[in-house]
């Protein structure tokens, strides 16, 4: 065993427990004062914990080696909790500090409203980012790799129904179609597809059908075994040289349909059908129309499509399955399955779900925005209809998860965040911000200095038990010195908060007037003590 | 020793600008008057230093001279013999990389005050050799954690645990033999126990004419006396890759624990005066020198003359050595930490076919390549003994092989299988019936358990031999 103080029990890095406890301890302590002192966060923060708390565990599943395909597949589905959770937060917050300002009296209490939203929405981001800090500093389960795997995951994830509500969501332009059910939706979309109306011509769309197919069927040729199935032509020409010009033609025709397409496509945007019409002759014009609408070519380009590519992935996946484990594939395969379930949810009852919360929101918003709310919900709703829209915002809070995730990644990339201490950085980071933003709307001093030292602590502790789990490991009994430590730690916050609850009994006494040039005064010598304890660093 | 200064509080420098801001953009005073707290805290982290380090240290070890196997306890003294409190001391004891701790921890973390001591306790097993513990490395930081002080200690008291092979007393007491190094056998010839008569041959010696036969019936007859012939003990030392295997991680191999039995299961035999031939099994062609014959069996046998004994320590050695180098390359440890032995995937798979070959063979009636090697070399008169762990079928199919040609055999089987986990009881089960199949055969076995020192096990199969 090595002599030098390096990690104690090697592949983990769980911080001890003493120093867990008191971290916890002490950060629920803070959050649940400012509950107690500012009511007005405390739903919000609940439902913003819950989306923490999915964060942190689907953090954890990430990682996981055990039943790995299960806990990826889990942390897919835990993404969509995680920004429902925040959006939530926001979203109440913003309701409830509306609500305590109607009726809106005049440009003043505009003012007031913002600096009061943005203060309640601070304290509420600080309490979960506090949250979510300590539920991960517990086991340390956050770092730069998990954090990237988990980014990839979730846009695995969201890849599903994104690419299912854009398609949906395409159908209904295309169609332009007003109807609110989605069945019309589909139907119409499959009706364009293969039989659109014989007014004009559909060139456009019946190339690049066309080109699709030839692609789809060059893809088929290129993955299947076709070189061993040719017999020997007897010509001298080896098989593979015949598949390879066989690769070769489909690859230029494609190419040149689908340039034919593009080529269409900006006639029949730059000609309208009528002027179109007049530029070719009648019966040109209706054999083009006649040629870009005939059911059976489309129908079956796009069924070969369809099926060339279908084989395509079928094949695929064959050659992953032999050249990499059952479990692995699966693995991978775990997050699209996370977002065929979450598309398929929010197909079933996403749009239920959806138009309650968007009643909801609307009758709790002042009367004009309510109005214009609602206004703009309807024609969302009806346009794209309630299970395309509910599609679409899963995979949008989905893709939240993973910019939220990203910029944690970020952080720690960059050393805000530092790897071994990421948790107990984002708890005390939180609690600070939080303590911070409800000393504007709490008048209670000692609430503040309390949250203050509280946020302090946790980092102290946090860093400290860390730290000495690495070296030490919690096989051996620390507690002692952990309570010493944190002892002083308290000791000087108590020391500190006392300093500051001195100062602002002076500065309340009327022994300093109270006057801008005393606040500016104040700052100037809290400069100067921080000058002072750089230069003694 | 290394100073190091830990910036820990640069947090309070941010949060008191970032109050310091608030307060301003908000025309808070609280916010502002806030700020006094994280530059406490900064304060406290700038001033605060770690004390000087003045330490007594002193290890002593349970046992000074264990067995392989056998757990020692370590127990560190520390004692703060300075003026100074130390709030954050942390010790780590310098424990050689090749001995585990499976109780606990070299590692501790103490508040001393001037003059207080505390102690620190942990187990290793002990492994053949000497092993050096270095100094403990010592880290104290300041109240504040913000300093901190790295050094390796002096430390009075033992420092190094030595696990040798020599034997001081073979435990012959318990032996209850008439006479050492002869077996009586079934033929007659000259002896001391009557055998049987028969008619009287020229050439004869006189005095072993029956005088009242012919006082009797005068006719001369001569007597038979059960035939005496010297003992050969051949000492087969099972040390096929198949049985490198260990119950925990930093314990001894059955392989080791074998050889180590047969080593001192030779110098007993060798101080009874019993002529002892040794072998191994398992054992590739190249590892070992010169020791290794033609038909790939190393063989020390009594006639080498007087470099006989030289050659079996070199022998066993070698198989201790060998036993130790492939527990570490093929990362035993890891294979099994948790999950019992895994018989089935042995460390050299070339090996380990041929070894699953030769038992389908033997278990089939046959003999394996190298079972029928060993036939070939035993002496007429010989009684074998066999050090096996038993982790597969072979030794049952040597067991057969040998009880068919009439060689007693007598096996002490070290127990490797010793665990919790469901493999350990599954291997466990495996190795007891191996033990009754081996019993059926007529043979004796002498199961070891590891825990216990080895000479239980000789006292109980000694008698056997001698």
């Amino acid at each position: 065993m090595s002599t030098e103080l390096d990690t104690a029990d090697h592949g983990t890095r769980l911080p001890t427990r003493t120093s867990t406890v008191l971290s916890v301890v002490v950060g629920l302590g803070v959050i649940g004062l400012l509950c107690w002192q500012i009511p007005l966060v405390v739903g919000p923060v609940i439902a913003g914990s819950v989306g923490a708390l999915c964060l942190a565990a689907s953090l954890w599943l990430v990682g996981r080696d055990r039943w790995g395909v299960l806990a990826r597949a889990g942390a897919g589905l835990l993404t969509l909790p995680v920004t429902l959770g925040l959006f939530a937060a926001l979203i109440g917050t913003v309701l409830a500090a509306v609500d305590m300002f109607l009726p809106v009296r005049g440009p003043t209490t505009i003012s007031l409203l913002s600096l009061t939203l943005v203060t309640h929405v601070g304290v509420v981001v600080g309490c979960v980012l506090a949250v979510l800090g300590l539920t991960l500093g517990v086991r340390n389960v956050i770092d730069g790799q998990r954090l990237a795997d988990h980014y990839w995951l979730t846009i695995q994830t969201a890849l599903v129904p994104a690419t299912i509500g854009a398609l949906l969501a395409t159908g209904a332009f295309l169609t332009k179609n007003t109807t609110s059910l989605d069945t019309a939706i589909v139907g119409d979309t499959l009706g364009w597809l293969f039989a659109p109306g014989t007014g004009q011509t559909h060139l456009m769309s019946s190339l690049a059908l066309v080109a699709i197919m030839l692609a789809a069927v060059r893809a088929v040729v290129d993955a299947l075994p076709v070189a061993e199935l040719l017999a020997d032509s007897g010509t001298g020409e080896t098989e593979q040289h015949r598949v390879s010009q066989l690769l070769d033609i489909l690859g230029r025709a494609a190419l040149l349909t689908g340039v034919a397409a593009l080529i269409a496509l900006s006639a029949e945007l730059l000609f309208p059908p009528t002027e179109f019409r007049r530029a070719v002759s009648y019966e040109t014009y209706q054999l083009l129309v006649d040629l870009s609408t005939i059911p059976l070519v489309r129908f079956s380009a796009v069924a070969v499509s369809v099926l060339c590519l279908g084989i395509v992935g079928v094949v695929s996946l064959l050659q992953r399955l032999a050249a990499n484990s059952a479990d692995s594939v699966l693995q991978r395969v775990g997050p699209f399955g996370a977002g065929i379930l979450l598309a398929a949810t929010s197909l079933t009852i996403g749009g239920p779900l959806l138009e309650n919360s968007v009643r909801n929101i609307g009758r709790a918003l002042p009367s004009p925005a309510s109005s214009i709310f609602f206004g703009h919900a309807r024609e969302l709703l009806y346009f794209f209809g309630p299970p395309t829209l509910a599609l679409l915002f899963g995979a949008l809070l989905v893709a939240v998860a993973a910019t939220m995730l990203l910029v944690l990644r970020f952080a720690v990339f960059a050393g805000y965040l530092s790897d071994e201490t990421a948790g107990y950085s984002l708890a005390s980071g939180g609690l600070i911000v939080a303590a911070a933003f409800a000393g504007t709307i709490v008048s209670a001093p000692w609430v503040l200095f309390t949250a203050l030292v509280g946020g302090l602590f946790v980092w102290d502790m946090g860093r400290y038990g860390t730290t000495l789990g690495k070296e030490i490991g919690r096989h051996a009994p620390t507690r002692d010195t952990e309570l010493v430590h944190a002892g002083g730690t308290l000791a000087v916050g108590l020391v500190g908060a006392g300093s500051a609850y001195a100062i602002q009994r002076l500065l309340s006494a009327d022994i300093v007037q109270d006057s801008p040039a005393a606040v500016v005064a104040l700052a100037g010598v809290l400069a100067g003590i921080v000058l002072l304890v750089a230069a003694l660093r | 020793m290394t100073y190091r200064r830990v910036k820990r509080w640069g947090i309070g420098l941010v949060v008191t600008l970032a109050l310091v801001a608030l307060g301003l953009l908000f025309a808070r005073q609280t916010l502002i008057v806030a700020a006094a707290i994280p530059l406490a805290y900064v304060l406290y982290g700038t001033l605060s230093q770690a004390p000087p380090v003045d330490l007594a240290v002193s290890r002593a070890f349970s046992t000074p001279d264990p067995t392989p196997g056998e757990r020692v306890e370590v127990t560190l003294t520390v004692e703060n013999v300075g003026d100074s409190v130390l709030t954050d001391l942390r010790l780590i004891d310098g424990v050689p990389e090749e001995l585990a701790v499976p109780d606990g921890s070299p590692r501790a973390c103490l508040a001393l005050n001037p003059g207080e001591a505390a102690t620190l306790s942990y187990t290793v097993v002990a492994k053949r050799g000497e092993y050096r513990f270095t100094e403990p490395a010592v880290r104290v930081r300041s109240l504040a954690a913000t300093e901190r002080v790295t050094e390796a200690v002096a430390v009075a008291g033992d420092r190094t645990l030595s696990c040798a092979n020599a034997v001081s007393e073979p435990p012959l007491s318990d032996a209850t033999l008439p006479r050492a190094g002869t077996l009586p056998t079934d033929s007659g010839g000259s002896g001391l126990e009557f055998y049987a008569t028969r008619q009287y041959q020229a050439g004869d010696p006189m005095n072993r004419v029956d005088w009242r036969h012919y006082a009797k019936t005068d006719e001369f007859v001569t007597i038979q006396y059960r035939q005496e012939q010297a003992i050969r003990t051949v000492l087969v030392v099972d040390a096929r890759p198949s049985g490198r295997v260990t119950p925990r991680p930093g314990y001894p191999t059955g392989a080791e624990l074998c050889a180590y039995a047969g080593e001192r299961l030779f110098d007993a035999l060798s101080t009874a005066g019993v002529a002892t031939t040794v072998t191994a099994v398992g054992v590739e062609n190249g590892t070992l020198g010169g020791l290794i014959g033609p038909d790939g069996l190393p063989w020390v046998d009594p006639e080498s003359g007087g470099v006989r004994a030289g050659h079996a320590r070199e022998l066993f050695a070698g198989l201790l050595t060998l036993a130790e180098e492939d527990a570490e390359t093929a990362g035993l440890a890891d294979m099994l930490r948790g999950d019992g032995l895994d018989v089935s995937a042995p460390t050299r798979p070339a090996t380990a076919e041929s070894t699953a070959e030769e038992t389908a063979m033997a278990a089939d009636g046959g003999t394996g390549p190298t079972i029928r090697r060993l036939l070939a070399r035993l002496p007429p008169n010989a009684q074998v003994v066999l050090c096996s762990p038993l982790v597969d079928e072979w030794p049952a199919a040597l067991a057969r092989a040998l009880a068919v040609r009439g060689y007693p055999l007598v096996v002490l089987s070290p127990d490797v299988t010793d665990g919790e986990t469901v493999g350990h009881r599954i291997t466990a089960a495996a190795r007891s019936s191996t033990l009754r199949t081996i019993e059926r055969t007529d043979a004796t076995v002498v199961s070891w358990d590891v825990d216990q020192p080895i000479d239980y096990a000789l006292r109980r199969s000694l008698p056997h031999l001698l």
